[in-house]
């Protein structure tokens, strides 16, 4: 007989809860590693270490690699290779025009969205007691 | 195993995963996880396992930057082929990729055979033409020439009187026609790749291989289906 370890419901909601907060965290990175970036240059171990220190959006550091590479391709990072103390070169980024422009536009809509979000959930949070 | 084969380990696992890129990017890419996974062993003073394992398997990072490296690369080309393959990587992201995948394959699968049978006409002028009779219109290829028997392109009717009307216009019109179903394909799915997010390959088909067999098999089915329906007639 096949025996199936079926999840409970209350697994499957915390599942579903940790995907919905992996997404979201994945969502916000873009624009965390723009904002990192914001008036300096940093190499992409910094990038990690700064976002690490003041939240908690990097839940794997590969993460944050390939979607360095993708702003770059867009145009939105510049990046060269500086000779370190350590003995090799570190890749450091730094925003372009556009990406400082892209940043700036990210941070006004974040802003409106959480707002307006927050609102919504405030009687959700006054039912658990979790008042501001 | 010592530290320093731990990370060239590591980094020919990724190297391999990264086929295909170009080899520029390919070494830049390694070279950056090269100095991130040393300095991290510096910093920390972790072990190297807890240095990898908090970057990732090199297969998922390596799948992380392929993706992203796509949407930049479909953002910019017109190259069927580049589109063809973001539509396979889409394909195993969800079921509305996968029908994305499949409008992909039977466009461009149309637009092909039109260019073909452009070229075909030229070797077999007598039985690949535009053939309409009562109740027939047949585009492509067909049995024999004079009373019309069957055949392979679009048919709405398979037996009875008909005759070819294109003749050598044929070639420009399949031509024009195949073109114009690469183009759409094109259009159509980079627009549709564009304004989809990208996503590791969820569990709907986790191999392009998987893809690339169940696709086949719908497209061999529905071709069953009409090559039957063609016979029963």
């Amino acid at each position: 007989m096949l025996l199936l370890n079926k999840p409970s419901p209350v697994e499957t909601n915390v599942n579903s809860t940790d995907r919905w907060e992996a997404q979201l965290r994945k969502g916000a990175l873009e624009m965390a590693a723009l904002t990192a970036l914001w008036g300096r240059r940093l190499y992409g171990l910094e990038i990690i270490r700064f976002l690490e220190q003041r939240s908690q959006l990097v839940l794997s550091e590969g993460t944050i690699y390939p979607i360095l590479n993708r702003l770059k391709a867009e145009g939105l990072l510049t990046s060269e290779w500086v000779e370190a103390e350590a003995g090799h070169p570190r890749k450091y980024y730094s925003l372009t025009q556009s990406g400082r422009q892209r940043a700036r536009q990210m941070a006004e809509t974040w802003l409106e969205f959480s707002a307006g979000l927050g609102r919504l959930i405030e009687p959700v949070l006054e039912k658990r007691g979790i008042k501001k | 195993m010592n530290d320093q084969d731990a990370i060239e380990n590591y980094l020919s696992t990724l190297r391999r995963a990264l086929k295909g890129l170009p080899a520029p990017d390919c070494d830049e890419i390694l070279s950056e996880i090269r100095v991130h996974l040393r300095e991290s062993i510096q910093q920390a003073g972790s072990s190297v396992q807890t240095v990898i394992s908090h970057l990732g398997p090199a297969e998922e990072l390596a799948a992380q930057y392929r993706e992203n490296l796509l949407v930049d690369r479909i953002a910019k080309t017109f190259s069927p082929w580049v589109i063809f393959h973001g539509a396979l990587r889409l394909a195993r992201t969800s079921a509305l990729g996968f029908a994305c995948f499949v409008i992909a394959l039977i466009g461009y699968g149309t637009g092909a055979a039109m260019i073909l049978s452009a070229g075909a006409k030229a070797f077999f002028p007598r039985q690949v033409g535009l053939w309409i009779g009562p109740g027939i219109f047949n585009f492509g290829w067909h049995g024999n020439s004079g009373r019309y028997q069957g055949g392979i392109g679009f048919i709405l009717a398979t037996d009875g009187p008909a005759r070819e009307v294109l003749g050598w216009w044929y070639i420009s019109v399949a031509l024009a026609i195949g073109v114009l179903f690469v183009w759409g394909t094109t259009k159509l799915v980079r627009k549709f790749l564009k304004r989809t997010k990208t996503r590791r390959p969820g569990p709907f088909l986790r191999s392009p291989h998987v893809t690339a067999i169940v696709s086949t098999c719908v497209l061999f089915v529905l071709a069953t289906a009409n090559l039957a329906q063609s016979i029963a007639r």
